[in-house]
């Protein structure tokens, strides 16, 4: 039976209870400072950080206390950073922040270089992109990022040519020539290591290929990053902060303290030489 | 009327060749992965109802085997099947990528499914009239066709018509494979590069086809019942 009066009793011990808790949260987050370190939220996505875990061990030296905090995708950080939720993020690349920023609003700044993954392309029938014959597949990952990065690899390779108005970003509608008429499959990132058989190249993400047992360096038929890095490249990936906290001291010295030849070395253990530095270090 | 449409939905207008081809895509990926669907899931289906406990082919191994088989195959979601059978989809299609390569996933994803269906659409029949048909001598297959085959139509059509309509839905995932079709289409442009004018006119194309399916349907069973 529905009684009501235990029903408006529940409903006021509910309310009562979300309220103590409004409560407790503003208490914690008014907090500055642990142990009299001062606290930098840094923003990451994925699982890779321990180059980041190194830095922040080298922070606590400096009093700064740099706390991890963790994203499920890449649509949410600069979100959160944007709103104050974090002081700086680490996962995305100049051309990712660019598009983002513009097509959301964010008010934000490259505070500094991190590094940059490469892109190759693989195959298992032809060994150099001269190889593709007319009406040979091409198999690229599907989302606008990777995607337009993939075919810009592509360009580079001198395959096809690309409308320059659409930056790094570009489709395969933005194709102005392919003489080879080479026919492009859009499938999920995460895919393109298991279609290599099925078409003439794949382009790969450094992180998957390594995932599929592939050699960025070695068995990559074409890389989109070579010799090297200039200063413009898109892909190089960022610290990003607000602007109006790009001057930050304590910014300054988390970059400081990732920017260091222990970093470069960590970053080309862990990934085999696919993520390279893009700062300059003693 | 041209200016109009640049105005409200410019994202589509701007490539029309693109939803044309994704329409093309779907209905390839849904006549024939559907029909194949169809057959397997029928006789898989009919299968568990003549095995099962107390069926007119009782058979506890083969009852349970596929019971299992089913079971095992519906609790894997659907992308990660997709990826898993990219070696299987080679061998039997010759290739694992584009709208060939997604044919064998979107049969093996919805066989289990459907087949489930036919079991519960087969189950409703009077267990009175298949011991009726046994006392009359009629074989097990004899049975199967004019009993519970034929008994079930109006129910066939509308688990038929469930199963479709879910198709339609697992096909939109076959883009992980460069399958393309219309839910990758919106996925790529509407959801990833924000054009929602894009995704609009796509859910209203597929609103199209699901329409057509449950109207089609519909009168088909009202020219079955008696």
């Amino acid at each position: 039976m529905f009684n009501f009066n235990n029903f408006k009793k529940a409903a006021v011990i509910a309310s009562l209870g979300l309220a103590l808790t409004a409560c407790g949260d503003k208490d914690n987050k008014e907090t500055a400072s642990n142990d009299g370190l001062v606290e930098v939220k840094l923003g990451v996505v994925g699982e890779h950080n321990n180059e980041w875990k190194a830095t922040a061990e080298r922070l606590e030296k400096e009093g700064i206390k740099l706390t991890l905090v963790k994203f499920a995708d890449y649509t949410l950080p600069n979100r959160a950073l944007n709103d104050g939720e974090i002081d700086i993020n680490s996962f995305q690349h100049v051309a990712y922040f660019k598009s983002d920023c513009e097509e959301h609003g964010y008010d934000l700044a490259n505070v500094g270089n991190t590094y940059i993954a490469v892109m190759g392309a693989y195959s298992d029938k032809i060994k150099s992109m001269d190889e593709l014959k007319d009406g040979d597949t091409i198999a690229i990952p599907n989302d606008p990022t990777n995607g337009g990065r993939a075919l810009k690899l592509v360009e580079r390779a001198g395959v096809i040519k690309l409308d320059p108005a659409k930056g790094y970003i570009p489709t395969v509608r933005d194709i102005t020539e392919n003489p080879k008429n080479i026919k492009f499959y859009e499938v999920d990132a995460g895919n393109t290591p298991s279609l290599i058989p099925d078409v003439a190249v794949s382009v790969i993400n450094s992180n998957y290929a390594i995932d599929n047992n592939l050699d960025p360096l070695n068995d990559a038929i074409f890389s989109d990053v070579t010799g090297e890095i200039d200063e413009n490249n898109p892909y190089i990936n960022i610290v990003v902060a607000k602007s109006s906290n790009k001057d930050n001291e304590n910014i300054k010295k988390v970059m400081k303290a990732y920017q260091v030849k222990e970093t470069a070395e960590i970053l080309l253990k862990e990934y085999k030489g696919s993520q390279i530095a893009a700062f300059k270090f003693e | 009327m041209v200016d109009l449409l640049k105005g409200i939905i410019p994202n589509v207008v701007n490539k029309p060749d693109e939803l044309l081809e994704s329409i093309n895509q779907t209905f390839y990926m849904l006549s024939v992965s559907g029909s194949i669907a169809f057959v397997l899931g029928l006789i898989l289906g009919v299968v568990l109802i003549v095995t099962r406990p107390n069926g007119i082919l009782e058979n506890k191994f083969v009852f349970s085997m596929l019971s299992y088989t089913i079971n095992t195959f519906r609790s894997i979601p659907f992308v990660i099947l997709l990826a898993a059978l990219i070696p299987f989809s080679r061998m039997i299609v010759g290739t694992a990528i584009g709208t060939t390569g997604a044919m064998v996933p979107l049969v093996v994803g919805t066989v289990p499914f459907f087949s489930r269906q036919i079991e519960s659409a087969l189950s409703s029949i009077d267990s009175g009239l298949v011991e009726a048909a046994q006392s009359m001598g009629s074989s097990p297959l004899g049975i199967i066709f004019r009993v519970y085959l034929k008994e079930s139509i109006p129910h066939i059509v509308r688990v038929t018509q469930i199963t479709a309509i879910s198709l339609i839905g697992l096909t939109a995932m076959a883009g992980a494979i460069g399958g393309g079709g219309l839910g990758d289409f919106a996925i790529r442009y509407g959801h990833q590069r924000g054009q929602t004018d894009v995704t609009y006119v796509t859910v209203l194309v597929i609103l199209c086809i699901v329409a057509f399916i449950q109207s089609f349907g519909n009168l088909i069973i009202k020219k079955s019942s008696h």
